[in-house]
């Protein structure tokens, strides 16, 4: 890893060059607070302070829905054989470089999921610093910063970007445009010390979750469940916005005129009903709060045991998005008290 | 790839009764027919191309070569859809996916395999296994249930096996209507657990049923002495990949279809949502 800088005036015209060599992604604002990624076109439509989009970058490895491959009497089997392009996403925030080193984890687990590797092997990741709002939860969750999956990482300062160059490919990325980045100076590494304090300063809010696995497995019959499972809509919401919620659905569909089949595979929520219903007519998980104490104990307890870490990434958008208003946090604790 | 089947030929269908048959496969790949290989109590995905995939056990035996046999019933979309198809259709399939019995385990001990009606599918793949290696178990004995004579699958190989004198098997059904002829045990599956009268020590224990055969026979070797952590049982779930990635699978923590679907009775219960 090394350090340089580049002043905010150059920043336009080194995405510029990097969106000549590569499919380059930014956040672009939507709404009148919503965010997306977004092909690049032109620095003035890049959302700088954006700090979160509404659909996390897992879109871009493990789309909504894709086919898998296609099936007609006669050919039998054919997958695609495009090559995706090498891409560059820029502006991910620490809580979405550790979503994708999540998925990273699953998608390698036992056999590798070529689906999700052939994008994700050619995609790079340019990191940007953020400062809190009222959902953010990274501090808490341990992802305020991340010493690894990003290429670049730019860290703002008041005049410059401190960005730390972590790859070969964050390398040729500098190397694209070397006349924009210099040796940091003496003051500019005072000003990123200064800045980490500040942003330590500016979280607000802080979900405990010392022994919560523990805690979750002692109130596995808590009424907490129930009560939460009363408000909650079961629109999966909270799932689709979840940068490591990855559960799918695999299904047909065949074009009537050509007959040809097409398997497919979406993205599905753990708290729909029939998501543990099997032939026959047996629900393994059908009551409501069963339902969504679920995703809690996926989330902190399953998944850790499996994967070495809990997948709350501290993001924000499940509470954020929810339209019954139910915030992990108040979850959270409910479940100490 | 991942999620993406082999095609295979289905060879031959065998009625077995009218809401089960026996199917049989070949892959139309010949590298994939020659290097296919599985345990007993694996599974594969199985494909009715149009109308979806579901898991399924394999019945053969993991010695015969050159094609797969899934015995079915016709309960759902995809299994109704493959009880309609003829012989020569194509379908696909991917696997094998999960753990399987533990063989090396059981090898060197006696073993008792206790099957209810659609659960000797999976058992059927072990019970061929031990017939290929006889001589690497100890006392073997088989007992098998189902609701009456007319719906004991595979019934004469199950006869076969019950006149073998190196195996102790018995059958069981739960009545027997008038006019039918049966020469087994009439009464419950848990009744014959006594009859066949194995060793607690040194025997592994192969489970696979319904829900209510699980619980009267669970409760039956637990009563006997048998430890948990020697009970397997063969969970069902509902699976999409097969891969331990669509979530669909997990009980409590864990992926059946990569951790299981074979589990010990201690391991089982120490999973939530386990029924």
């Amino acid at each position: 890893m090394i350090f340089r800088t580049l002043t905010k005036e150059s920043l336009p015209g080194f995405l510029d060059t990097v969106s000549g060599s590569y499919r380059l992604v930014v956040p672009e604002q939507k709404g009148r607070d919503t965010y997306a990624f977004r092909p690049y076109s032109g620095f003035h439509k890049v959302a700088m302070g954006f700090l979160r989009t509404v659909i996390p970058p897992k879109q871009f490895f493990f789309p909504p829905r894709e086919g898998l491959f296609q099936f007609t009497t006669g050919a039998g089997i054919e997958t695609a054989t495009d090559e995706p392009p090498s891409s560059i996403i820029f502006g991910l925030h620490p809580c979405d470089l550790h979503g994708i080193d999540i998925l990273d984890r699953v998608f390698s687990y036992g056999e590798r999921d070529t689906f999700y590797w052939r994008r994700r092997e050619k995609t790079g990741f340019i990191g940007l610093s953020c400062l809190p709002d009222k959902y953010c939860l990274c501090k808490s969750m341990h992802t305020d910063f991340i010493v690894d999956i990003y290429d670049l990482f730019l860290y703002t300062l008041d005049d410059v970007y401190m960005v730390s160059v972590r790859t070969a490919l964050g390398d040729d990325l500098v190397r694209l445009r070397p006349d924009l980045f210099r040796e940091p100076t003496a003051g500019e590494i005072a000003e990123y010390k200064d800045r980490i304090e500040e942003r330590e300063a500016k979280f607000t809010r802080i979900m405990d979750i010392t022994n919560l696995a523990d805690l979750l497995t002692l109130e596995y019959k808590s009424d907490v469940w129930e009560r939460f499972s009363q408000r909650c809509l079961f629109c999966g919401s909270c799932v689709m916005v979840c940068p490591t919620c990855q559960c799918f659905d695999v299904f047909d569909s065949t074009d009537p005129l050509t007959n040809t089949t097409v398997r497919w595979r979406r993205w599905d929520a753990c708290m729909r009903k029939d998501y543990a219903l099997v032939t026959g007519g047996h629900n393994f998980r059908g009551a409501r709060p069963e339902r969504f104490r679920f995703r809690y104990l996926h989330k902190e307890i399953g998944f850790a045991e499996m994967h070495g870490k809990p997948t709350c990434t501290g993001c924000g958008r499940c509470s954020e998005t929810c339209p019954a208003g139910i915030d992990m946090v108040e979850v959270v604790r409910s479940i100490r008290e | 790839m991942s999620l993406v089947p082999q095609t295979a030929t289905l060879v031959e269908k065998r009625y077995l009764d009218p809401q089960h048959s026996l199917f049989r496969f070949v892959f139309d790949d010949e590298g994939v027919r020659e290097s296919f290989s599985f345990s007993p109590g694996q599974f594969v995905m199985l494909s009715i191309f149009g109308v979806g995939e579901a898991p399924i056990s394999i019945t053969s035996g993991p010695d015969e070569k050159g094609f797969v046999e899934l015995c079915v019933r016709q309960a759902g979309r995809v299994t109704g859809a493959l009880h309609a198809l003829e012989e020569n259709a194509t379908v696909g399939l991917r696997g094998p996916y999960g753990n399987g019995y533990p063989v090396d385990v059981m090898e060197g001990g006696n073993l008792l395999i206790v099957a209810g009606g659609l659960g000797i599918a999976p058992l059927r793949s072990l019970i061929r296994y031990v017939l290929y290696r006889r001589d690497r178990f100890r006392e073997v004995g088989i007992g098998y249930g189902a609701r009456n004579p007319e719906s004991v699958l595979f019934s004469g190989e199950m006869q076969n096996l019950v006149a073998r004198t190196d195996i102790k098997c018995i059958l069981s059904v739960d009545s027997v209507p008038e006019a039918c002829r049966w020469d087994g045990h009439v009464g419950r599956v848990t009744e014959i657990i006594d009859r066949i009268n194995m060793p607690i020590e040194g025997t592994s224990v192969a489970v696979c049923g319904p829900p209510v055969f699980y619980k009267f026979v669970l409760e039956k070797l637990l009563s006997l002495g048998y430890s948990k952590g020697s009970i397997y049982m063969s969970l069902e779930r509902r699976m999409e990949c097969g891969l331990g990635k669509c979530g669909h699978c997990v009980v409590g923590h864990k992926y059946t279809c990569i951790e299981g679907p074979i589990f010990t009775y201690w391991d089982a219960i120490n999973l939530p949502e386990i029924f």
